[in-house]
């Protein structure tokens, strides 16, 4: 019940945040580029979590174990089977990399507007 | 170039009433050449010495001052020989300028023969003549010779021995015939000079908006504006062993090109921190009230791009300084319709190269500070997400309770959220709700599910909230 609760307040949030979109570029707190950037941004959260959920997953073990069948490498694939808070805030921290470093990259490559016409 | 220490003098002649009653009499040459004169001895405009003009004289009184124009100058002097008459062939098809006391059967001893002025010009020490022949020409007999739109040859006649020559003529044609004792064809205004009278007036000759008009700008002015009025003369120019550029005179209303800005102001307007941007904007608003037009105008156009710019803060104080600044330049924009009389309206300014502005230490200090202050939310987020996390495991290891690690992430976004909102005490909270709500999510999503799509689901919201802070940063920022 909880587990669906929590959902619905994700989902909530959500809405709500793209309810907000034209009263906030009305009242210019944000631009449409802004939210672009934004809405790229959280994909790239996303990917990145996903990353990082998948490399501290059991199935990431299994597959380093599949590839690397060496007895010297036993430790490694140890190490990877980690517990589930330590894989949980590796998760969430490479989220966060992914996420602030796109948005970085769009707000200084993304261009504002199209380049103005050549003055006389 | 424009050598402040080169004299420039003008002789200009014109002749509209002739004893010979077939010459027929013509309305221009004393408007032309008393315009002309006022321009070209205006200090403003043409700047030149000493400008002589000939209304109606003799024959005699003609070649003497012709000759006398051409003798005892310096080499780098510019001399301006100007006629506004009728230009007749004679039976040889040499050209002859008519002038009041001309007798249309004797032409070689009442004319200005063109090989006359030629010769004059040979013997010249100076290197920079220019001829200017606003002439309705004509064959003097025509009957069998005279036809319309024959070629009088200006090419060869005016070519000479002399170095350094320009003739520039209204046409190389003839557009009169005779019949009997009367000229036929269309009579035309004096277009040609009334096209180089604008062109200098209004600066609008200066083509290459350098402040300065040039024999080709002004030539090529001239020749557009002709053809656009009257299909009946083609303004020629030709060139003799001409070196340089000669300028005839300034641009009276200089419409200045932006010169480029600093290199580290260019780069803190294209930053895409908002307060790099605006940082810039004082060092524009400078740039905009300084004596440098060219700077100005930059400055001008670049202030304009910031007002559109994204950020409301940015856009908000290039407005302002819009608003509040007077420009020293600003945009092209059409001239006002020509006045009858010569009043520039403006000293001429030349545009010189941007200089580096004395102040580049302040501005980059400016701008680094500017720098460090909007990458406070980034910092903040970064930090408290990092932190966030830090805090979760160790309340969690600490109380061993999956409750502590549930709490010690929203803890870290509730006071990251609080300490990033500057300003009213509602934008600290909004903030600090979005980040502890958002950052809540994703770690009990994860957690409690262990479904991985679920707590990606949380971390991409968490994600989205977290991004939407740094963007909408600038606007909670408290006004400096």
């Amino acid at each position: 019940m909880t587990t669906y609760l929590l959902i619905a307040l994700n989902v909530l949030l959500l809405v709500a945040l793209l309810a907000w979109i034209p009263y906030s570029i009305d009242h210019k707190f944000l631009t449409p580029r802004k939210w672009v950037i934004a809405v790229l941004a959280s994909i790239a959260w996303g990917v990145g979590g996903s990353i990082g959920w998948f490399l501290t997953s059991e199935k990431w073990a299994e597959l380093v174990q599949y590839f690397l069948d060496y007895e010297s490498l036993s430790y490694l694939v140890e190490s990877i089977e980690l517990t589930g808070y330590l894989s949980l805030a590796l998760t969430g921290i490479l989220a966060a990399l992914f996420g602030f470093v796109t948005l970085y990259l769009l707000l200084r490559y993304l261009p504002q507007k199209s380049p103005p016409p050549p003055t006389a | 170039m424009d050598n402040p220490t080169v004299q420039k003098y003008a002789l200009l002649i014109g002749n509209n009433e002739f004893d010979d009653a077939s010459l027929s009499r013509l309305i221009a040459p004393p408007l032309d050449i008393q315009l002309l004169g006022d321009l070209l001895s205006n200090a403003e405009i043409g700047g030149f010495t000493d400008v002589v003009t000939l209304l109606n004289k003799s024959s005699a009184d003609v070649r003497k001052a012709i000759a006398r124009f051409f003798a005892q100058k310096k080499r780098d002097d510019l001399l301006l020989l100007y006629f506004s008459g009728h230009g007749i062939l004679d039976d040889n098809g040499h050209l002859h300028l008519a002038v009041r006391d001309t007798e249309r059967d004797l032409l070689n001893a009442t004319a200005i023969e063109a090989s006359f002025i030629t010769g004059v010009m040979d013997r010249s020490m100076s290197n920079r003549q220019v001829l200017v022949l606003d002439c309705c020409q004509s064959g003097a007999f025509g009957r069998s010779k005279g036809v319309i739109g024959t070629s009088v040859g200006t090419a060869s006649l005016f070519e000479g021995t002399g170095y350094g020559r320009v003739v520039l003529t209204a046409t190389d044609a003839t557009q009169f015939a005779w019949d009997g004792e009367n000229l036929i064809g269309e009579a035309q205004n004096s277009v040609f000079t009334r096209s180089l009278i604008q062109g200098l007036r209004t600066g609008e000759a200066d083509t290459d908006a350098d402040g300065l008009i040039t024999l080709d700008e002004l030539y090529d002015y001239v020749y557009d504006k002709t053809l656009a009025e009257t299909p009946l003369q083609t303004p020629a120019k030709w060139s003799y062993k001409v070196q340089g550029t000669i300028v005839l005179a300034h641009n009276p209303r200089p419409v200045v090109k932006p010169a480029p800005l600093p290199g580290d102001l260019v780069q803190a307007i294209d930053s895409p921190l908002a307060g790099v941007r605006e940082g810039a904007i004082s060092d524009l608003r400078r740039l905009l009230q300084g004596s440098d037009r060219s700077l100005a105008l930059a400055a001008n156009l670049a202030l304009q791009k910031l007002a559109a710019d994204d950020s409301r803060r940015v856009s908000s104080a290039a407005q302002a300084a819009l608003d509040t600044v007077q420009p020293a330049a600003t945009p092209a924009t059409p001239l006002p319709a020509a006045k009858p009389f010569i009043e520039p309206e403006s000293t001429p300014v030349s545009v010189i190269p941007s200089q580096p502005e004395p102040e580049t230490v302040t501005r980059q200090q400016s701008a680094k500070d500017q720098a460090s202050t909007s990458w406070r939310p980034y910092y903040f987020l970064v930090s408290g997400w990092i932190l966030g996390w830090f805090l979760a495991l160790g309340l969690a290891r600490l109380f061993d309770s999956y409750v502590a690690l549930q709490l010690g992430l929203p803890l870290a976004g509730v006071v990251t959220g609080f300490f990033l909102g500057r300003g009213k005490l509602t934008s600290r909270l909004v903030m600090a709700g979005a980040l502890g709500i958002s950052w809540f999510l994703p770690i009990y999503l994860g957690l409690v599910t262990q479904i991985w799509w679920l707590a990606i689901f949380g971390i991409a919201a968490a994600g989205l909230v977290s991004s939407l802070v740094i963007l909408v940063y600038p606007y909670y920022e408290t006004p400096k």
